[in-house]
């Protein structure tokens, strides 16, 4: 090998703790990088390869009770592949005495085999036995029940019965628990039947033999069903084709997340870029005077280039060493965490190779690239200045503004020398305040994000100013339950509200996903809408509607003032909007409708009838919301209400946290790695400004500072760059943040989140970067006091 | 003592100026120096400090460049090289020692010595061992091929220096101060190499501040205030 190369590997091996500086910088922005590109590309591979092979539906249509008669005309019906009958029914199952867990209950074929949203057996036993259920694996944390376990569970208006857990399944077609906040569970029919539940579907699904990709081509066979079904002398209550078809449930929220984690992982490549410029000009300016050797000798610019260049290469080959072992460590760690929140199987993990590919090409590429620029200033610079150790021009003149605010200042002789240390080499400070005030800038929006999404969530379930809300299995005369509900101790109030579910009817002709219509009082105290756009119900209003913002996901050309038609009970409503509010609710879960009681009941009738209670009590906080629902629950039944459900604000609240765990473990996962790259900048660019003064410290030492004295320099210096950079990432934490409440929450939400800065995020971040600052400052320039001084003057 | 001068000329410098921008204004090291050297000569440019003598080697050795005149070594015009051209041109033509050896702390001795060759193409991988280690071997080094530098003592670090210097068997040695940080003994030794390699043949040009060794080269060249005093015959140094 040539002598050369010996130099590169020498240079490498010569100084450990810079070495391992700059593999560290580069390292840290190469796994973050690969982990996440690796996490996006595993996550999005498995979630479609496993949808897929789960055979997903093209449509559903809802219609009266039919049987396989009816399945049978379907599956002629030409361009339908497949089709099934489907019985869903609404149930509780009993989580504690008189806690309630919201679940549907799907009818499996005796032999458990679904030909369409295939449901796979998980653990336990398969099919689904007889007078027994099979729960969602996703969902069975949230019935509080193990396998093998009898839970009590009830369907709508009927009887509740005791029923063993006999296994777990896996269904990959419906949104996971955590999103939907619902259970799901698996019976036969004979099983529906001991519940009290029909033996019949009311569903139909089916699968298009081509296009499946194709929505109107799908929507083109659904109305040929449609009239196949109203042929049958029933009628078809709604049409769901999927949009886009072939997309599971929680693709409509990943880009998001996956978009946050792709920009963390190019913001962290970008910073380390910082740490690398920094490290290799100090490298350089290390050795420049063996660089001006080396010109004397007969050097080319060209050769010498050569040189740092495979040395910057060497400290990416490096790198590699701990990033790729990192990064699929960091891989799997994430696509675990992810996989199991959007209750996605990652069947096998494997590395993409591709992402390996990319981390090389960036462990080698960023440091050269970035290592270019102080390489081709110090390689143009004239031999005789290298050979003279000269980096850069001396400074000329007197620093004279700067020298009259440290007299005005009344500073110490030490603290400005240490301001001018700060300041004497300005390329190498800004690339360390860019990176690490890029740092704390994120680490403070995550955390301002953080907090408002908790924000929003708060005010969100503040809205909603009843504190349980009971849902009847059929309608009632609301005095009757008013009176009712009243004589139970703690309510303070109660207001009487119908609910139905509506079909948006496109222009078209088609139906839309079905929205939760709620009609209330105009005047209702139960409620605070925030509105967005438009105003809250009149009394005085007619047919007026206001919607949920998550309703312009699905139909985003709608606007306050236009006129819409809802599909309900069979008929056709046209209604005005008047208003959209905003609530936490995710896109893939319906959006709801607000109408006037008085307005609904003129058009569907049920006057002075009601379905749903929502409840005001004295005591607001979780054991007074289960005491209070305990009750109602035990005087509703008592006088002989057949309720369907009762919730809780407290369990509202517990359904919308958990679903946003997801989030806050990225936004958390995101901090810290972005923490520990700044962090990373500021210990790196001190730990080299303290080795590069090594001489200095030596000179000062020799006259006279003790080494208290050169401590308190360096250290001034570390916290000095320190709190700039807080400063900075402060203040650009402001609009980065407001920025990502936005986008964050129109993603998500359908609405920005309510900004609320992270003061403590501030402050921790001030912390943080003070802890880091001193460590880095001290601990080489405790090394360095250590030497004598005749060492410290030889050093080079 | 020795000079064997061939009467070939190997260095000539024509009204050399050389001037700084420093932050006290403009400084002039070199004032109109005219200088002519033989190929063969053992020359001793000789001044106080500051006088302007390392500026004139670093003309000579194109590692700094005129303001003004011309400088010719081994029959090229230094002004019309290029950066690459030069350092291409220094590798093949001078061999540099300086005062603080500047040899590369994290090679070995051996490879020290190889890096001119490597730079400048010279020989294969073998050859260059094998050049390194007569090299090592003629400085009484062998044994000290596999050290990095920082293990040898001055004087063993200038042999290495000198042996780096004649790796690429150029004609002309420029050495600055070459035992202006060597105890007597030591510098003496050294002194004593240039000599023998003057003898045989090389073109030997070494700034010094020692009256009795620039006593000892052929010709010596006295520097002050960045002029050549006349007459130049073995002044008083500092």
């Amino acid at each position: 090998m040539r002598p050369r190369w010996h130099k590169v590997f020498r240079d490498l091996r010569s100084s450990p703790t810079r070495t391992i500086m700059v593999v560290i910088s580069i390292a840290i922005g190469v796994f973050a990088f690969g982990a996440i590109l690796a996490t996006r590309t595993i996550i999005i591979e498995q979630l479609h390869t496993s949808y897929m092979a789960i055979n997903p539906l093209s449509a559903t249509i809802t219609t009266d009770a039919f049987d396989d008669d009816l399945v049978d005309a379907v599956r002629r019906v030409p361009g339908v592949a497949q089709a099934q009958g489907v019985r869903a029914v609404n149930a509780r199952i009993a989580t504690g005495p008189q806690q309630w867990q919201d679940t549907t209950l799907f009818v499996l074929p005796d032999d458990g085999v679904r030909d369409i949203g295939v449901v796979k057996p998980w653990h336990g036993a398969w099919p689904p036995p007889k007078n027994a259920v099979l729960i969602e694996r996703a969902s069975l944390k949230k019935i509080k029940a193990a396998v093998g376990d009898i839970v009590r569970i009830e369907i709508v208006g009927q009887d509740a019965r005791d029923i063993p857990v006999a296994g777990l399944t896996y269904d990959l077609s419906l949104p996971p628990a955590v999103i939907s906040g619902q259970a799901d569970g698996y019976i036969t029919f004979d099983t529906l039947v001991w519940l009290g539940g029909p033996r019949s579907y009311n569903q139909i699904q089916f699968v298009v033999s081509a296009g499946r990709a194709d929505v109107a081509h799908i929507q083109a066979i659904a109305d040929e069903v449609g009239r196949v079904i109203e042929r049958s002398g029933r009628t078809v209550i709604n049409t769901d084709v999927p949009i886009p078809p072939l997309q599971h449930p929680v693709e409509l929220i990943l880009p998001t997340i996956l978009f946050i984690l792709t920009t963390l992982g190019f913001l962290s490549l970008l910073i380390s870029g910082f740490l690398i410029i920094n490290t290799i000009s100090a490298i350089l300016t290390q050795q420049t005077r063996q660089i001006g050797i080396m010109k004397a000798i007969g050097a080319r610019a060209d050769q010498i280039t050569g040189l740092y260049f495979a040395l910057s290469a060497g400290f990416g080959v490096l790198a590699l060493f701990v990033a790729v072992p990192l990064g699929i460590l960091g891989a799997y760690g994430m696509t675990r965490f992810m996989s199991d929140q959007l209750n996605v199987d990652v069947v096998n993990f494997r590395f993409p190779l591709w992402v390996l590919g990319l981390q090389m090409l960036a462990a080698l590429i960023v440091p050269m690239v970035t290592a270019a620029v102080p390489i081709r200033a110090v390689v143009n610079r004239p031999a005789r200045e290298a050979l003279n150790g000269e980096t850069s021009a001396p400074p000329v003149g007197k620093d004279a503004p700067a020298g009259r605010l440290y007299e005005a200042l009344n500073l110490s002789r030490p603290t400005r020398l240490a301001l001018r240390n700060t300041f004497r080499r300005r390329g190498r400070l800004v690339r360390t305040l860019i990176a690490l005030a890029l740092g704390g800038g994120v680490f403070i929006t995550v955390m301002t994000v953080r907090t408002s999404l908790f924000t929003t969530l708060d005010e969100s379930i503040a809205s909603q100013r009843y504190d349980v809300e009971v849902q009847f299995s059929r309608s009632y005369r609301d005095s009757l339950a008013n009176q009712s509900v009243l004589r139970v101790p703690g309510v303070t109030s109660v207001e009487s509200l119908l609910r139905n579910t509506a079909f948006p009817v496109y222009p078209d002709g088609t139906n839309g996903e079905g929205l939760n219509m709620r009609a209330m009082p105009a005047n209702t105290s139960m409620f605070a809408p925030r509105m967005t756009s438009g105003r809250w119900l009149l009394p005085t209003d007619g047919q007026a509607v206001v919607l949920t913002t998550n309703y312009l996901t699905k139909v985003p050309s709608v606007r306050v003032g236009d006129e819409i038609t809802l599909h309900i009970n069979g008929n056709d409503y046209t209604w005005h909007v008047v208003g959209f509010i905003e609530e936490m609710v995710p896109p893939t879960s319906p959006a709801w409708a607000y109408v006037t009681i008085d307005a609904y009941t003129q058009a569907l009738g049920g006057v002075g009838r009601t379905d749903t209670l929502r409840v005001g009590s004295v005591g607001h906080d979780a054991a007074s919301h289960t005491a209070i629902s305990m009750a109602l629950e035990q005087r509703l039944t008592a006088d002989g209400f057949a309720l369907r459900l009762i919730h809780t604000r407290t369990e509202d609240r517990d359904i919308l946290t958990e679903r946003f765990n997801i989030l806050t473990g990225v936004l958390t996962m995101m901090s810290m790695i972005i923490g520990t790259v700044g962090g990373l900048g500021l210990a790196g660019t001190m730990s080299i400004n303290v080795l590069e003064r090594t001489r200095e410290i030596g000179v000062m030492r020799a006259i006279g500072a003790s080494d208290e004295a050169v401590q308190q320099i360096v250290l001034s210096e570390g916290l000095v760059i320190g709190v700039i950079a807080w400063l900075i990432g402060t203040i650009i934490s402001v609009p980065m943040s407001m920025g990502m409440c936005y986008a964050f929450g129109k993603a998500l939400l359908n609405t920005p989140l309510s900004w609320i800065y992270s003061v403590s995020g501030v402050a921790l971040w001030l912390g943080i970067v003070l802890l880091i600052a001193s460590v880095a400052s001290i601990l080489p320039a405790r090394s360095a006091s250590r030497l004598t001084v005749r060492e410290v003057l030889a050093y080079e | 003592m020795t000079a064997t001068s061939t009467g070939e000329v190997l260095i000539s410098l024509h009204n050399v100026i050389k001037e700084y921008e420093t932050a006290a204004g403009a400084y002039v090291a070199l004032r109109g120096i005219n200088l002519r050297i033989d190929r063969g000569e053992f020359v001793a440019i000789v001044g106080k400090s500051g006088s302007g003598k390392s500026t004139l080697i670093n003309m000579i050795t194109g590692i700094d460049r005129s303001t003004s005149g011309e400088v010719r070594v081994a029959g090229v015009d230094l002004g019309g090289l290029s950066e690459g051209k030069l350092a291409v041109w220094r590798g093949r033509t001078i061999g540099i020692i300086f005062q603080f050896f500047q040899l590369l702390p994290t090679l070995t001795v051996a490879e020290n010595v190889m890096l001119p060759m490597d730079f400048c193409n010279i020989g294969t991988a073998r050859d260059r061992r094998t050049r390194a280690a007569a090299l090592l071997e003629r400085m009484d080094l062998s044994e000290q091929a596999d050290k990095l530098p920082a293990a040898l003592s001055g004087g063993q670090q200038q042999r290495v220096a000198i042996a780096r210097a004649l790796a690429n068997d150029p004609p002309l040695l420029v050495a600055d101060e070459p035992t202006g940080n060597l105890d007597s003994r030591t510098a003496d030794s050294i002194f004593h190499l240039f000599e023998q390699l003057a003898e045989q043949g090389k073109t030997v040009v070494m700034v010094t501040h020692d009256k009795d060794l620039s006593n000892r080269a052929g010709r010596a060249v006295v520097v002050a205030d960045g002029q050549i005093v006349d007459p130049p015959v073995h002044p008083p140094v500092a």
